[in-house]
């Protein structure tokens, strides 16, 4: 993602015209999105025939498509969508009649919330868990661990969701099966979704820590008489930590944009559950905006990941 | 989401839960339920509430609320279809373009103001706009006229006899707070006088209703009513399980023994509300010959699709409506299971050697649709017909339909009390056709549009229903029964309100 050669740290100034100069470059990648959003959504069938009632007629059909805009090219069409989307409208839901980024915005916190736990949970279960099995290598829990690692890169997500239900809403009863607003409500579906997540991290830690536990200069800090602890954590762990965040920032993108199918599952009122029900009632404004709101959260979240990297290893600062 | 794995995953997916489920019941015993009172109930639709708004939402999750929330002038409710005045208490025709209705005194909004002729006046302007999606309703209408702050008169075009039927969907609105808001903000709090006053509603989330202590017809139980939306039918089940919902839509077959086998559920079932029926080209060959049409419903084996695929949740049909319709005609063909007549028909029309053609399907048209489309085919391949099924999305398939570029397609629809919207609706009428065309059954059509009396029209429905089942206008087959799930300590049952066999109260109807 960044092959950027190694200098001494910038000035502030320096910085933040880094931090301008990679924003500038998400204008043409969100272009492209929003190109690539527009043309296969009207690639899949016409709405006016979705929305109004088979029985309607040629002349409602006719009405429905003057009102949106359908009647015109789609070059004319996607000009119009650009012009709108800077001025930060991106059309009016044809379901819910309501500004379709409204509409997207407000499904945000409910998806942020669970991806953001997630993510947590990823952090913490993966390293720990990665670290351990690394330290223990060979032994039955490290057999133990990357049997779970397996699994849980392997489970389908739709499928672990509902047995996680049956489980632990159905038989156990210690969790609501679905819905929002508890903390309880949260457990099923952050589980869900970070389980694969959880299995890939774990893997990378562990062979990045065995790579790093092998080298010269652990040996140097254990033959100084550095404590195992700090020996594992400060100098294992840093280093290993490098291509761990590269996977991890690409991940949580991921996972943003992943989420469709355990919100579905668990009719968590996200961005997921709702761009999944917007394709298929053919509401495309709804679908254009999440898109494009999507791949901005993904672009800001590589751009942190850019970020985070300085503050790791020094040898990649920006000049 | 991908198209491929869906029947699969999902036919793996409910098969699993109900085998585990039946697993483990023994072992884990059931999950108590935590104790509430009927005061309040939980109802899990498959969909979202679009709107509140009556005139911007027409779709089923949007009518459910539309109904408990809104009232219409006339509705016809319960599994027969009674005729019960709602805001209307009487109408009469002076003429038989001319329709008056006698508004019902002392009725107030949800915000206490009373309701007057002025509010049904707006509204059936209103609902005659190009934006509304109920226009189509009132295209006869000319002139709305109030005689008195409970008297409206409206005129049309010409004699339209159903029109009663045909109004049940127009919700009434308070003129007040819907001119003030428009439909965004009306769609969100809406202003009624039904049984029912939202007070609460977040999106995709839930929307809870609370029964109206000061509605006309007295204050209605439960207290309280959560409706919540959600897809996947095996969260609806799980939460059905746990005791956190009362009535839960959409069961698939799979899971109907799951809930038919814990003591605290039961399963609702109840009959054909939206059967299939498999459209002929009849414009184009080899569906003009009628003789190749009534072949092919000798050909099918009804029963088995019902029994084998559907396990007996389903009923056989052999035309347009049930037998327990008032549109429905004695006197017609039963079609049955019988290969010899088919081969009969299929030489008598120079088709014994056989014919092959494309079924032009819409994507999750039915239940189990790809396996009862299988077995149809291999039944027709029986008398030499090869059929080539497509299944398309339905944004493809409606235009398609709409314009006749099919020689045989399907469509289905709601079991519903006018037969002129089922007959309408699917183009059955000349003038709306570009696939079927019958002068008898046009000629009936328009003769019932002019026959205000209700069992005459209804003699005149069974004459069409008997010609069109006659000329084989479709291929019969069956309707699939709708699966509820409900927990016993609430005893819901289904309650039809706008002749329509598929919206159902969720309170406990009065008389």
């Amino acid at each position: 993602m960044v092959g950027r050669a190694a200098g001494v740290a910038p000035p502030l100034p320096a910085g933040l015209l880094y931090v301008f100069s990679r924003l500038g470059q998400l204008v043409p990648t969100l272009l492209t999105v929003s190109l690539i959003a527009f043309v296969l959504i009207r690639l899949s069938g016409d709405p006016a025939s979705l929305l109004l009632t088979p029985e309607a007629s040629e002349a409602e059909r006719r009405a429905f498509r003057d009102a949106h805009g359908l009647d015109r090219s789609l070059p004319v069409q996607y000009l119009l969508f650009l012009g709108n989307l800077l001025r930060g409208d991106l059309g009016t839901s044809f379901w819910q009649h309501e500004p379709a980024l409204r509409v997207v915005l407000s499904r945000f916190p409910a998806t942020l919330l669970l991806s953001l736990t997630a993510i947590a949970i990823v952090i913490v279960l993966g390293l720990a868990v990665g670290v351990v099995a690394a330290m223990f290598r060979g032994t039955a829990l490290d057999w133990l661990v990357m049997a779970g690692v397996g699994l849980g890169q392997s489970v389908a997500t739709f499928w672990l969701g509902l047995m996680l239900i049956l489980i632990f809403a159905v038989f156990i009863p210690l969790f609501p099966p679905s819905g929002y607003g508890t903390p309880a409500q949260l457990v099923l579906p952050a589980v869900t979704l970070a389980a694969y997540y959880v299995a890939v991290t774990t893997r990378l830690t562990r062979s990045g820590m065995l790579e790093v536990l092998g080298q010269d200069f652990i040996r140097t800090a254990r033959a100084k008489g550095l404590g195992e602890s700090a020996t594992i954590l400060r100098h294992g762990l840093r280093n290993a930590l490098v291509p761990i965040t590269t996977v991890l920032g690409l991940q949580i993108g991921e996972l943003l944009a992943g989420a469709v199918v355990t919100e579905t599952v668990f009719a968590w009122p996200g961005v997921g559950t709702l761009v999944l029900d917007a394709i298929t009632r053919r509401d495309y404004p709804v679908v254009q905006a999440t898109i494009v709101l999507i791949a901005l959260a993904y672009a800001i979240v590589n751009l942190a990941v850019d970020l985070v990297y300085g503050a790791l290893d020094p040898r990649v600062r920006v000049r | 989401m991908s198209d491929q794995p869906r029947i699969t995953r999902r036919q793996f997916v409910t098969s699993t839960l109900g085998v585990s489920a039946a697993l483990a019941t023994p072992a884990w015993g059931q999950a108590p339920a935590a104790p509430r009172s009927v005061e309040q109930i939980t109802v899990l639709q498959l969909d979202e509430v679009a709107s509140l708004d009556p005139l911007a939402d027409f779709t089923n999750p949007g009518l459910q609320m539309h109904a408990h929330i809104l009232e219409p002038l006339i509705d016809f409710t319960g599994p027969d279809f009674k005729m019960t005045p709602k805001l209307a208490l009487r109408w009469d025709n002076p003429t038989p373009t001319r329709w008056r209705f006698k508004l019902r005194p002392n009725v107030t909004w949800h915000d206490g103001t009373p309701f007057t002729a002025e509010d049904v006046k707006y509204t059936l302007e209103t609902a005659k706009g190009p934006t509304s999606v109920k226009n189509r309703y009132l295209a006869r209408v000319q002139k709305i006229d109030i005689l008195d702050p409970l008297t409206i008169q409206v005129e049309l075009d010409a004699a339209y006899a159903p029109l009663l039927g045909s109004w049940v969907y127009l919700y009434i609105v308070q003129k007040k707070a819907y001119e003030a808001g428009g439909s965004a903000e009306f769609g969100k709090k809406p202003v009624g006088t039904g049984p029912y006053r939202l007070v609460e509603w977040q999106k995709q989330q839930q929307l809870v209703l609370e029964a109206y202590d000061k509605h006309w017809n007295g204050p209605h139980t439960p207290k309280r009513i959560v409706v919540r939306g959600i897809r996947e039918a095996g969260t609806r089940l799980a939460e059905l399980q746990t005791g956190r919902a009362d009535i839960v839509f959409g069961v698939p077959i799979e899971l109907a023994k799951t809930v038919e086998s814990n003591p605290q559920l039961k399963l609702v079932v109840q009959e054909g509300v939206r059967p299939p029926y498999f459209v002929f080209n009849s414009k184009k060959p080899p569906f003009e010959d009628r003789r190749v049409r009534q072949a092919m419903n000798y050909a099918v084996d009804r029963e088995g699709i019902v029994k084998g695929i559907l396990q007996g949740y389903g009923e056989v049909r052999t035309g347009p409506f049930s037998p327990t319709q008032a549109a429905f005609s004695p006197s017609g063909p039963q079609y049955k299971l019988d290969l010899d007549r088919a081969r009969a028909l299929l030489k008598e029309a120079g088709k014994d050697g056989g014919f092959s053609f494309t079924w032009l399907l819409r994507k999750d048209f039915m239940v189990k649709d790809e396996e009862i489309m299988q077995a149809l085919a291999n039944q027709l391949g029986k008398v030499g017909i090869k059929v080539n099924l497509q299944f398309l999305e339905s944004s493809v398939y409606t235009p398609r339909y709409a314009d006749g570029e099919f020689e045989m397609s399907v469509n289905a629809w709601g079991k519903s009390l006018e037969a002129d919207s089922v007959i309408t609706g699917l183009r059955w009428l000349s003038e709306n056709s570009k696939f079927y065309g019958n002068p008898q059954v046009d000629a009936a059509i328009g003769k019932a549009r002019s026959t205000f009396g209700m069992s005459e029209r209804t003699a005149v429905y069974q004459e069409a229903d008997r010609l069109l089942r006659e000329d084989a206008v479709g291929l019969f087959t069956h309707a699939q029964s709708e699966l509820y799930g409900t927990n016993r300590r609430y005893p819901w049952q289904p309650w039809a309100y706008a002749g329509n066999a598929g919206l159902l109260t969720y309170y406990v109807p009065k008389g």
